[in-house]
């Protein structure tokens, strides 16, 4: 070995000494001195050091950091000399993986132990796999903004910090399910409170915070996000990530591959989570209607996941076959367990009758004063209305007779008003009938509002959901007195089983302008409008209605990169899609041309002047620069896409990871 | 070849040319006032008990279905010729039939009456919603040539015809007197529209009385005793037919529409139900143990739960509704054809083109027209065509056009026109545009096409047209308000698609002054007179037109319509190979009665399993084209199942 000396104490072998620091990178760390010579391999000096530290632990995980040329000694083969280390290098003997938080698409802060020598492409498949979500080519990371000195004085409440870090995976097998969840977070409640805040959409938020969160004002703004992802080909430690840094754990590629709530709760989850944030914060753009609908899948949502019904509840419909109704009956029935009240139930279809005011006009609607209503007798049987200028003359002929299969049923409440109105439309040959029912307290506007739901669906009221429709509504009426109504039915005991939607502020469903838009009370019936449309929908499928709501937005997964085109003296917008670049005017916002990843020949970067040059079909070529990001970005973000695009069902969970570094990365060469 | 089914009645109208059609529609007409008369007679004719009202009108449904219901068994008992054991049925007949006179109360009595009356309406208003389409019930159709089918079949006939008239004679004594005689009258008059044989109307209007009976009984849900054993009746009727175990099943089968009905009480159990019992603790004691380990009586059970099945999808089967339409050729021609209410556009198409000699394209398309408003609409594939044409009403000019439109799928052949907003046509390659439509279709959401620019929107009652800028997203049209920029928070919703279709104007120009014409109209598929419900567009250019109609449908019905477009490129495909072979060849094919026997839920199928009344000489000659081509025909069937 190196470190032979003669009596007098000099070496008479051509050794040196290697000073090495144990730890992470920090000048103070406690240093060793190793005889080597450039002969040594490197899994020979990590022995050497083992020995020398005479501390029992597990080093398995450690490796040499070597500071200059930011660079992990990996090669336990190679030699000091092949890697060129001199006596003046520093080097640092640490983990190779380190704690960091992540800060989740659903903004929750998860700190876990990630690999720092990896590629981040690699760290991401192993943060993925322990956070068990399939497809980690989709996700990564990126640094987080800096802090702003001035917020930091401003007493920020403590948060929640969830760890990960003492989960170890057993590598190879892929994780086993247990009780409901992946075995390694079954270990312990923590963990398992861990894997239901990635599972389970968190709650809205509350709407002063978003009102104080930093919202993109402009296209420019959007492009600041871009300029901080991490690169794919070289690993955290290279990038200059250190143990316990905050990092966004976030979907980078807006494109989804093979979303099954089945497998992928977690995965859906945090798309979700990303998607609400996304139009929440204004980073996507969309109209009054639309954010209305989100806001409603939003409550939704979150009214499921607050009620524990995780599940997937039997479908209502066309769940239960025919013969299994039949027999199932057949079989309660002989056994006479069944009270015969049920049965009752089940024959009759149930009717309303009641005094309700009516307000009518078939031509063009007016403004409304409550004039205009009439008493009427109202008898609602299967799906038809029908009434009466009173009850005496019910077996007579009525008014009017409507049925309501396929019309539109638009709530027109106001619970601090005390206004309990429903309004149908109902198509007819020479057009649409609006009438308006008024109902006297919640009660009964629940369940007539059920009634009338059910009926335009063309089912009647015996249907099994209707109940629980009647519930969701009063539910929902309970939400408009709490959050919008102004304090209105204070008196007033909470109605239906959940106690989360009590409290619940509308604001916190949608994003800030709509805040200054509307008062809360306009804005609750509007989502209670948008609401019915998707209340029969269980926790997965609402996620992915509201998923798929965002996919199809006009801007919908458009990565903003400011860029300056060959030729063109001024800056310009360049959005990355997953099928295509779009050029944009950066002050008007337009699009000025748009090129599509299917006609593209090949792409070019020349790292030395920053420039991106793309050939097209017919010859076209276009170049630019980057400006607000690295053209390593915009190099990864192309070439990602065309990877993701190779993607096939049938090659499964296969990940050919030198195909996407050989599309991502290329710039090592220089 | 034109053997299929239902053509038979159809011969009668279309060999009778365009005049007699005139005068079978005028005699609907006559038929369908009376009925209205008879509806208004009834409705002012107030009972004495008001509860007794609401009840009727919830039974008519019951009575279509059992009226459907028995016919479509009988139908059936025919058909399968020799297995029947019609005596055991003519039996439960006599039985059911004595005990109903002998219920003979007045109160029962002219509920039966009303009943009948009731139980026509339906049917009739069917009719009345179709102008053109003559809505014939169906059912009455399929009895056309049961002549051929057995030699007892007459005696049924005889004592059918008996018990419905002793079913008469009870309802003439009952209150309701004056509207008897109306009911009479309509099964005559539906006879002789139907421009069938003697002995046709003779069976048609039989078994709608036979159903009657059933219909009343089962309707009256004070009297449980009744109610059971029409039930009885009918499960014997499609029993006996499908298998000989005609005892062992009654009682499971019947067991189980109870319970469907849930119109029985416990203590109503019979000796069979107790047998049932035990069948059903079997089944339960059985569940999961392989079939070599079962027992005799497990086995037992087992079949008896898996006959219930079957009886209970007859039941479905049987509540299936069919119209008879009329659709207008690009020839100026018509056809006659019959639809089931779940047949799907693509299917009438199919069984259009396969009809007509038309050959096959992707082009096909049922149109339909509404002259009143000037305005079409291609029907898309996936819809349910008896649907839509209910929208229609009573006096309706409308027309259902079959012809070749090429803009129905013009949108997957050059997507590169329709996807990309651009605003000029371009060629593409074969292989990009698969790629932009898989890119569109195919991913986890749809891509609605950005299409935005000036339209013309007509004011409201008014005849002029205002420009504005509309966009399509996927949730709606949308325009840009006054003196406000392009930014989707500004944007007002227009409309949103979920309860619109969207039609092509048909010379707006004269009728609105619209400044071009090309047009296209939103409106709700049940509105069929001007409404202000009604919006409508004006596009600068016929390409403008076809890209905002292709978006708004791309919109509308999303992944679904390139589904369509893919199952049609199937089978024209698939029926290309086949006139190569020789065209006849399908023809035999369709009319053998031996292949499609396995596909009864095939309702493509379901109307060509009634060529089985055909004689069976006729069968046998072609036997041997038949047996040439079955292997093939099975292989492009199952191609088709499969491809479900």
């Amino acid at each position: 070995m190196a470190g032979m000396k003669t009596a007098t104490g000099d070496y008479i072998d051509s050794s040196w000494e290697l000073r090495v620091f144990i730890g992470e990178e920090d000048p103070e760390a406690e240093s060793l001195t190793l005889r080597v010579t450039g002969e040594s391999h490197i899994g020979g000096v990590l022995l050497k050091i083992v020995e020398e530290i005479k501390r029992k632990q597990d080093w398995s995980d450690h490796a040499i950091w070597w500071e200059q040329k930011r660079q992990w000694l990996l090669q336990t083969h190679w030699t000091l000399d092949k890697y060129g280390i001199l006596a003046d290098a520093r080097l640092f003997f640490g983990p190779q993986h380190r704690p960091v938080i992540l800060r989740l698409p659903n903004r929750r802060a998860l700190r876990l132990r990630a690999s720092f020598s990896q590629p981040l492409f690699q760290a991401m498949v192993a943060i993925c796999r322990l956070l068990s979500i399939r497809h980690p080519e989709e996700m990564s990371l990126l640094r987080a903004p800096e802090k702003e000195k001035k917020k930091k004085k401003e007493k920020e409440p403590e948060e929640e910090v969830y760890d990960l870090t003492k989960v170890v995976l057993v590598g190879g097998v892929a994780p086993a399910s247990f009780r409901g969840m992946p075995a390694h977070f079954s270990d312990s409640a923590q963990t398992e409170a861990c894997y239901h805040m990635l599972s389970r959409p968190q709650p809205p938020p509350d709407p002063l915070l978003l009102q104080r969160l930093p919202r993109p004002g402009s296209l420019l703004d959007k492009t600041q996000l871009h300029s901080r992802w991490l690169d794919s080909s070289r690993c955290l430690m290279q990038q200059g990530v250190k143990a316990g840094d905050t990092l966004w754990l976030r979907f980078k590629y807006y494109s989804f591959f093979d979303l099954d709530p089945k497998t992928d709760p977690v995965r859906l989850t945090q798309l979700y989570e990303q998607a609400r944030w996304d139009l929440l914060l204004e980073e996507i753009d969309c109209t009054e209607e639309e954010m209305m609908v989100f806001a409603a899948l939003q409550y939704h949502i979150n009214k499921l996941s607050q009620s524990g019904e995780v599940d997937e509840p039997a479908g209502t419909d066309a769940g239960l076959d025919d013969l299994d109704a039949a027999l199932s009956n057949l079989e309660v029935k002989l056994e006479g367990s069944a009270p015969t009240d049920m049965l009752d139930s089940l024959t009759t279809i149930p009717e309303l009758k009641d005094h309700l005011r009516i307000f009518r006009h078939t031509l063009r609607p007016r403004k409304l004063t409550l004039k205009g209503y009439r008493q009427h007798w109202v008898v609602f049987k299967e799906t038809t209305l029908s009434y009466y200028k009173s009850q005496d003359e019910a077996p007579g002929d009525p008014i009017q007779q409507l049925n309501l299969k396929g019309c539109e049923v638009v709530p027109d409440v106001n619970v601090s008003g005390q206004k309990f109105c429903i309004k149908l439309l109902v198509p007819s040959p020479e057009g649409m009938s609006e009438i308006y029912l008024r109902c006297q307290d919640e009660q009964q506007y629940a369940r007539w509002m059920a009634g009338c739901r059910l009926a335009s669906k063309g089912r009647t009221m015996a249907d099994s959901s209707y109940s629980s429709e009647v519930q969701a509504i009063l539910a929902f009426l309970s939400l408009q007195r709490t959050g919008g109504g102004g304090g209105g039915g204070s008196g007033n005991h909470p109605q239906g089983p959940d106690a989360s939607a009590e409290g619940l502020n509308p604001y916190g469903l949608v994003a800030p302008r709509f805040q200054r838009k509307f008062k809360a009370k306009q804005l609750t019936p509007r989502i209670l409008e948008a609401h019915q449309n998707v209340a029969q929908l269980s926790l997965s499928e609402a996620q992915l209605r509201f998923i798929q709501a965002w996919q199809s937005l006009p801007d919908f997964g458009i990565s903003y990169v400011v860029v300056r085109f060959k030729g063109s003296r001024k800056d310009e917008i360049l959005g990355i899609a997953n099928n295509r670049l779009i050029r944009i005017d950066l002050s008007v916002g337009d699009v000025v041309k748009t090129w599509r990843f299917s006609n593209m020949r090949q792409w070019n970067v020349n790292w030395d002047i920053r420039q991106v040059a793309i050939e097209f079909d017919e010859h076209i070529n276009v170049a630019f620069s980057c400006v607000s990001a690295s053209c390593r970005i915009v190099h990864e973000y192309i070439g990602g896409y065309i990877f993701l695009s190779t993607r096939e069902r049938a090659r499964g969970e296969e990940l050919d990871e030198d195909l996407f570094l050989q599309l991502t990365g290329g710039h090592e060469a220089f | 070849m034109e053997q299929l089914s239902d053509e038979e009645i159809d011969h009668g109208a279309e060999e009778d040319s365009d005049k007699e059609d005139q005068d079978l529609d005028k005699m609907f007409g006559a038929w369908l006032g009376e009925l209205d008369k008879l509806t208004q007679s009834l409705d002012s004719d107030k009972p004495t008990e008001p509860i007794k009202r609401s009840p009727l009108r919830q039974e008519t449904n019951m009575a279509n279905f059992s009226y459907r219901f028995s016919i479509y068994n009988l139908n059936e008992a025919l058909n399968q010729g020799e297995t029947v054991d019609l005596d055991a049925l003519m039996a439960d007949l006599c039985s059911i039939e004595q005990e109903l006179s002998s219920i003979g109360a007045g109160n029962t009595k002219r509920q039966i009456t009303e009943t009948k009356a009731t139980q026509k309406l339906p049917a009739s208003r069917h009719t009345s919603k179709h102008g053109t389409l003559k809505g014939l019930s169906s059912s009455s159709n399929r009895i056309t040539k049961p002549s051929h089918a057995n030699y007892s079949l007459d005696d049924i006939t005889a004592q059918l015809e008996q018990a419905s008239l002793s079913m008469d004679e009870a309802a003439q004594q009952s209150v309701l007197e004056d509207t008897k005689p109306l009911v009479t009258n309509q099964h005559r008059r539906t006879a002789s529209a139907g421009t069938v044989s003697d002995a046709e109307v003779r069976s048609i209007s039989n078994s709608s009385r036979s159903s009657i009976t059933s219909a009343t009984s089962s309707m009256d849900s004070l009297d449980i005793d009744k109610v059971a054993r029409p039930q009885e009746l009918d499960l014997t009727h499609q029993g006996q037919p499908i298998t000989e175990h005609a005892i062992s099943l009654r009682c499971p089968s019947k067991q189980a529409k109870r319970h469907i009905d849930f119109t029985e009480e416990q203590a109503e159990l019979t000796p069979h139900s107790y047998l049932d019992r035990e069948t059903s603790l079997l089944l339960r004691n059985i569940a999961g143990k392989p079939s070599h380990l079962l027992t005799k009586e497990e086995q037992a059970a087992k079949l008896k739960a898996e006959k219930i099945r079957v009886a209970l999808e007859k039941i479905k089967e049987a509540q299936v509704k069919k119209l008879v339409i009329r659709v207008h050729m690009s020839d100026d021609s018509s056809k006659t054809m019959m639809v089931d209410e779940r047949q799907t556009v693509r299917q009438v198409l199919d069984n259009l083109m396969d009809k007509s000699h038309c050959g096959y394209s992707l082009d096909w398309s049922l149109v339909e027209t509404i002259s009143e408003l000037q305005m079409e609409r291609i029907f898309e594939d996936h819809e349910n065509l008896v649907e839509n044409l209910l929208n229609w009403t009573r006096d309706s000019q409308n027309k259902l056009i079959f012809m070749e439109r090429i803009e129905k799928y013009a949108l997957f052949k050059n997507p590169q026109n329709y996807l990309l907003g651009k605003k000029e046509t371009a060629e593409m390659a074969d292989r990009n545009k698969e790629v932009l439509l898989e890119e569109c279709f195919c991913g986890s959401s749809v891509t609605v096409p950005e299409i935005e620019g000036v339209l013309w929107l007509k004011d409201d009652g008014k005849k002029s047209w205002k420009k504005r800028y509309f966009l399509l997203r996927a949730s709606g049209i949308y325009y840009v308000p006054k003196g406000k920029a392009k930014v989707s928070r500004d944007l007002v919703c227009f409309l949103q698609l979920d309860h619109v279709n969207v039609y092509y104007g048909q010379d707006y120009r004269n009728k609105y002054k619209a400044p071009t014409d090309y047009c296209l109209v939103l409106k709700h598929p049940q509105i069929q007179k001007k409404s202000q419900y009604i919006k409508y567009l004006c596009c600068d250019d016929m390409r403008t037109l076809h890209q905002w109609v292709n978006g708004i449908r791309i919109a509308k019905y999303g992944k679904q319509l390139y589904m369509n477009y893919q199952e049609a490129v199937k089978r024209t495909e698939s029926a290309y190979d086949w006139t190569s072979l020789s065209s006849s060849s399908i023809k035999s094919g369709s009319s053998s009665s031996s292949i499609p026997e396995s596909q009864s839920n095939h309702s493509n199928q379901s109307d060509s399993g009634v060529s089985d009344t055909q004689p069976a000489g006729h069968v046998r000659s072609q036997s041997m084209v038949s047996s040439i081509f079955s292997e093939a025909w099975k292989r492009g069937t199952q191609l088709e199942e499969s491809s479900k």
